[in-house]
């Protein structure tokens, strides 16, 4: 038996350490650029120029270090984590509300009202800036944290992933929250809610990575630098000494430090989003 | 006082011709209700119009007097079991309990007795801190049971609870059921399509079909006395011998008669050169089957218009070939051309 399962193993040895190299260097292909940035950050800028020099002679710690104490990078990363932040949970609530409405309640235009939001969903992000601008300006919101905040309040993206996952849940699994005098924000919140956390985990991390690096729409509606999100920021860093004039490695520090908090969340987030998967539905099929 | 009455209701399913009809239906208080069809017959609907889960087109539902229109699930002093159990995946079987009774802010010392009390009654004490899907299908069909009487309404709603669980479990939650009706004292409205559930639990059966009533009685009058030749065919199993009076070429029954029918419990098999008893119906045909089930023996003959069944204690029933059906006349039933009762003195 053991012989044969160490034969069956090595007949598909080189089918396994192909299918590895393939997807070894697919990963190292992922991850080449982000470790060139970090490790690029280290060198000085004769180093940082010779493309024959892979690893620092002597690493420049001093170039992260004058990214994060004398710069507005920082600033940026704040200004990114606090507007992502409030941004998106307002979205998973309201995503979560108008989803929950459209999978289990019963009202009349139910259907119309669905086809309105997905409607919007086909709208083209960029023949929205102009009327939104003028909104905005009208309620005197531009060049302010609320104005990034409230024009994206609504994610039909999520609108969307939160009902697809809330059809799942079983009839009777409401029916039974019912019975139980659970009304419609208890039901939403202790019933609904932990069946579908995976699905608000993945649209959290979706929406933070968008909302995060988000650039077109938070430039045409932010002027001063204090208020730039880090892709914006990073721009004004970039150009700041003109184009000869740029530190490309401190320019390297800036990206590799604006990146840190995304691949923190991911690792912090993944873990526990692929414990999360696979809930039992509680409901014998 | 939770007696249950229905008043002309008709339900349909967007343009769909009705699946219900101006059903009028009356369930007794603290009786053992079965609502019991074939599938498709709207008996799960009724539940839950009585539950409010399903809204009707028109008519009215009251519970214990009170008219239920426009009255939440919740509020409606019932408790339900669901066919699938629908125990709620993400929290333990003690959460799973006491969700209920949280929304009815019922304070905590009160919870935990109810708690405690309607688990002792299932037999779940070891088991509160476990999830649902630790469970085998029959504790989690208990914990739905528990989470139905911590309760304490006074009707039990029950759409299939047995259906998802072996033989050997379903035969002893019925009789736990039984008694654990009889210990409440409540009302229990209990949907099956299974007839030996129905007969073995209820105190009470309607029988559907199509979203109408076909028989209401308990169930010794149905088994007895079928009203029309649905019940007939729908109750025993095998199901009553039907055979038409023409064929038999009965005499001295009222020209009303058309269909005679009696059940295989009551069929007696003899051989065809066996004398035959004065007054009874006499069939021959050929025994082509014979099923052993332990206690008695069915036997399948084919006649030249049907197939009749007889059930026979007989432990050496007759022999494969030509046999003669007897049925005495005290064992027949009548019914007429639109498959009604006819009594037959």
């Amino acid at each position: 038996m053991e012989s044969r399962a160490v034969k069956q193993k090595f007949k598909h040895a080189p089918l396994s350490v192909l299918k590895l190299a393939v997807l070894a260097s697919l990963g190292f292909a992922m991850i080449f650029p982000f470790l060139w940035m970090a490790v690029s950050a280290l060198k000085t800028r004769q180093e940082l120029l010779d493309f024959s020099v892979i690893l620092p002679a002597v690493p420049q710690w001093g170039n992260y270090a004058q990214v994060l104490l004398d710069s507005p990078i920082p600033r940026y990363i704040a200004n990114s984590v606090f507007v992502s932040a409030v941004t998106v949970a307002y979205q998973l609530f309201s995503g979560a509300l108008l989803a929950y409405a459209v999978v289990f309640m019963n009202f009349r235009g139910k259907g119309a009202l669905f086809a309105v939001v997905l409607g919007c969903y086909m709208v083209p992000g960029a023949a929205t800036y102009i009327p939104c601008y003028i909104l905005l300006a009208k309620m005197g919101l531009l060049d302010t944290y609320s104005g990034l905040i409230i024009s994206n309040l609504v994610s039909i993206f999520g609108v969307f992933l939160l009902r697809q996952a809330f059809m799942q849940i079983p009839a009777e699994l409401y029916e039974a929250a019912r019975m139980d005098n659970a009304g419609h924000w208890k039901t939403l919140w202790r019933v609904v809610f932990p069946l579908t956390r995976p699905t608000f985990i993945s649209f959290a991390l979706i929406a933070l990575i968008a909302c995060y690096n988000n650039y077109m729409w938070p430039s045409l509606i932010t002027n001063s630098p204090d208020l730039s999100l880090v892709s914006q920021g990073l721009r004004h860093f970039f150009i700041e000494s003109g184009a000869y004039g740029t530190n490309w490695a401190l320019v390297m520090a800036a990206s590799t430090l604006v990146t840190a908090p995304l691949l923190l969340l991911f690792a912090l987030i993944q873990k526990w989003f692929i414990a999360s998967i696979g809930a039992d539905t509680g409901v014998k099929g | 006082m939770s007696s249950i009455k229905l008043k002309g209701i008709t339900k349909s399913y967007g343009k769909n011709t009705p699946v219900i009809k101006n059903l009028n239906l009356s369930i007794t208080d603290g009786g053992f209700t079965i609502l019991l069809g074939p599938s498709g017959c709207g008996k799960s609907t009724i539940l839950r119009i009585i539950a409010g889960l399903e809204s009707t087109d028109i008519g009215s539902v009251e519970i214990g007097g009170r008219d239920m229109s426009g009255v939440e699930p919740g509020d409606r002093g019932v408790a339900m079991v669901f066919q699938n159990y629908a125990l709620y995946p993400t929290m333990t079987v003690r959460e799973n309990i006491e969700f209920g009774l949280k929304n009815m802010k019922i304070p905590k010392a009160e919870r935990d007795e109810r708690i405690d009390e309607s688990v002792r009654m299932v037999g779940l004490e070891d088991f509160l801190d476990r999830k649902p899907k630790s469970l085998s299908g029959g504790q989690r069909q208990r914990v739905a049971l528990a989470r139905a009487i911590v309760k304490k309404s006074e009707v039990f709603l029950m759409d299939e609870p047995l259906s998802n669980l072996d033989a050997k479990l379903r035969a002893q939650i019925r009789t736990d059921l039984i008694e654990l009706h009889r210990k409440l004292g409540i009302t229990f409205v209990y949907v099956t399509h299974d007839q030996v559930e129905a007969m073995s639990m209820g105190t009470e059966i309607i029988l559907l079909e199509a979203g109408a009533v076909r028989q209401q009685a308990v169930p010794s009058r149905l088994y007895d006395a079928p009203e029309n030749l649905f019940a007939a065919r729908f109750i025993g199993s095998p199901p009553m011998n039907v055979v038409e009076a023409k064929a038999l070429g009965a005499v001295g029954l009222p020209p009303a008669v058309k269909h005679i029918a009696f059940r295989p419990e009551k069929a007696l098999l003899m051989r065809a050169s066996s004398p035959l008893p004065y007054d009874a119906v006499r069939i021959r045909g050929e025994l082509t089957a014979r099923e052993m089930l332990g206690d008695r023996v069915v036997c399948k003959v084919k006649t030249d218009s049907c197939c009749i069944y007889a059930k026979t204690a007989d432990e050496f029933p007759p022999e494969y070939g030509t046999v003669t059906v007897v049925a005495h006349r005290e064992h027949l039933h009548f019914f007429d051309d639109d498959e009604r009762r006819v009594e037959v003195s």
